[in-house]
This record gives C-alpha cells, structure tokens and sequence, in this order.
C-alpha cells in the first residue's frame, strides 16, 4: 500500500478511536461517583485529547498531499461498555488497532512522517498499559 | 472489533510486507541487514546484562521477568530474520553490577533506555521501511517493559 493509503488507514483508525473514546469518557462521567470510574473518565479523556490531536495532524498531512481525507464514519460498531473493566477494555482495543496502522505507516514513510509515525507506535504501546492491557514483545506487528 | 457500520471496516489486519521469521534473509540487503545485527548484538549484550544483575539481586528477577521475556523473544525474532540461530548465552563474566539492588535496577534500566533509543533512530533511518517497521514495534514491545519496570505506564 502507498503512504497516501496508509495515511488514510490511519485516519480511519483515529476516527474510530476519537468516537470510541468520547463515548468511553461519557459513560465513566455519568458512572463515575457510584461505579468508581472516576480514572477511567480522566483516562478516557487523556487519550481523546490525544487521539484528537492525531486525527487532526493526518487531516493536514493527507491536504498536503493534495488528498481528500476519509470521513469519520456515521456509526462505529462498539465494544460493549457500562462498567470500569469493560471501559478500560474498550480503552486498550483502541490503541491496539492504533498500533497496527502505525506500524504500517512506519513501513510506509520516510523523513519526519516516519518519526512522528514511530513516536506514535511508542506513544499507544505505553498507553496500551495504562488501559490495564497487556505488553506484547511487537505491538502492531501480530505477525511476529 | 471496531467498525464503521454501513461503510468500510475499519482498523483490521494489515498484510504489510515485513522481514520476520518467516522471510527469506537473502531477501533482506544491506544496510538494513547489518542494522539487524547491530540491534541483535546489542539486544544480546542486554540479555547478559539482565542475568548478571538478577544474579547478583535474585529480589529484583520478578520485576524484571517481562524485560527477560521479551528480550528473548525479540532475539528469536531478530536471529530467524537473519536467517540465524538465537545467540547462545554469552560464555564470558557478564558486566560488572553494582552492589546496592537499587543501583543495579537503575543502571539496567538506563543501559535499556539508551538501547531504545538506537532502535528508534534506526527505524527512523533505515531506508528499507519492513526494516523501519520491525524495529519500530520492537521499541514498542521494549517501551513497554520499561515504562513497567519503572512504574511508569
């Protein structure tokens, strides 16, 4: 695949992730005092800032190259939600789809797209953790 | 898994066409293959160091048995990459390890900070992008102990 197609990959992946996460941090609010997801919620909206952050980056990067860049969808398909555990599993799916299109994005690229690429793999791998997820030997790369 | 309702799947596999064990190693040319051996032997010389100081400070193993873990699996990879067998433990005395248990978790874990930090400017480097990938998600894998061992995540 092209890096323009990459590019895209990856904004797909960061428009799931924005929404999911909304949603994720919406939920830990509204349950936040009785369910004790008070972390999840300042978690959940951490990673939103970050994830918007992203989405907003590759939004520039695909103009740039004179790209139209792929919509948000209209509805994502959620993972199922309603407690802390389920929230920080939503949490950890997110960066874990995040790190398989950076990883192709760093396979892609070259220059400073590859740097910010690889800092981001860096970046949703450690955050991988913070969602109670599991360390892996090659985060984005199942093959290994 | 996450998808788009209506629209295209999002965030699935993605078939990228990377070195791993199950690539040919003559497919794999300089300067990309001697990067390899480079971040093997320097993935090698952290495995020694690991055991010297668990060794040394038999408390500190079960903090560092991810690190262990995964270092060994990043030189089976790194080795059937390459079209090698993993290194065998190194025969000679490991590094020398501070007396103090502390002190000895420190220096590992800054030793395994500045290899990290080489792995990452070669996948930022290496023009062959499989190359970029393969060490790009060891990072990840190797970031990821590190932010555990120091309680960091």
């Amino acid at each position: 695949m092209s890096t323009l197609e990459r590019l895209q990959a990856a904004l797909a992946a960061e428009h799931a992730a924005v929404h999911v996460l909304a949603v994720v941090a919406a939920q830990a609010a509204s349950a936040a005092p009785a369910a004790g997801q008070g972390g999840a919620f300042t978690l959940a909206a951490a990673r939103h800032a970050v994830h918007l952050g992203r989405r907003d980056l590759l939004v520039d990067q695909l103009r740039a190259r004179e790209a139209e860049p792929v919509a948000a969808a209209a509805a994502y398909e959620l993972p199922e939600l309603g407690t802390t555990t389920l929230a920080l599993a939503a949490g950890a799916l997110v960066e874990e789809r995040c790190l398989a299109v950076y990883a192709d994005l760093v396979a892609a690229s070259s220059g400073r797209l590859r740097a910010w690429s690889v800092e981001q793999l860096q970046e949703s791998a450690v955050a991988v953790l913070a969602w109670d997820g599991l360390p892996r030997p090659f985060p984005g790369a199942d093959e290994l | 898994m996450l998808v788009a309702t209506g629209g295209a799947a999002l965030l699935v596999g993605t078939g990228c066409d990377v070195p791993g064990p199950d690539r040919s190693a003559d497919s794999l040319p300089d300067p990309g293959r001697s990067l390899l051996d480079e971040v093997g032997a320097g993935a090698a010389a952290a495995a020694a160091r690991l055991t010297a100081t668990t060794a040394a400070h038999p408390g500190l193993a079960p903090a560092l048995e991810g690190l262990r873990t995964t270092q060994a699996e990043h030189l089976r990879v790194l080795a059937a990459t390459l079209g090698e067998d993993p290194p065998a433990p190194l025969a000679t005395p490991g590094p020398a390890v501070p007396r103090r248990s502390q002190a000895a978790l420190r220096v590992l874990l800054r030793a395994e900070r500045t290899r990290l930090a080489s792995v990452l400017d070669g996948a930022r480097e290496v023009d062959d992008g499989r190359v970029a990938r393969l060490l790009a998600c060891l990072g990840a894998g190797l970031a990821q102990q590190l932010a555990l061992a120091e309680g960091s995540p």
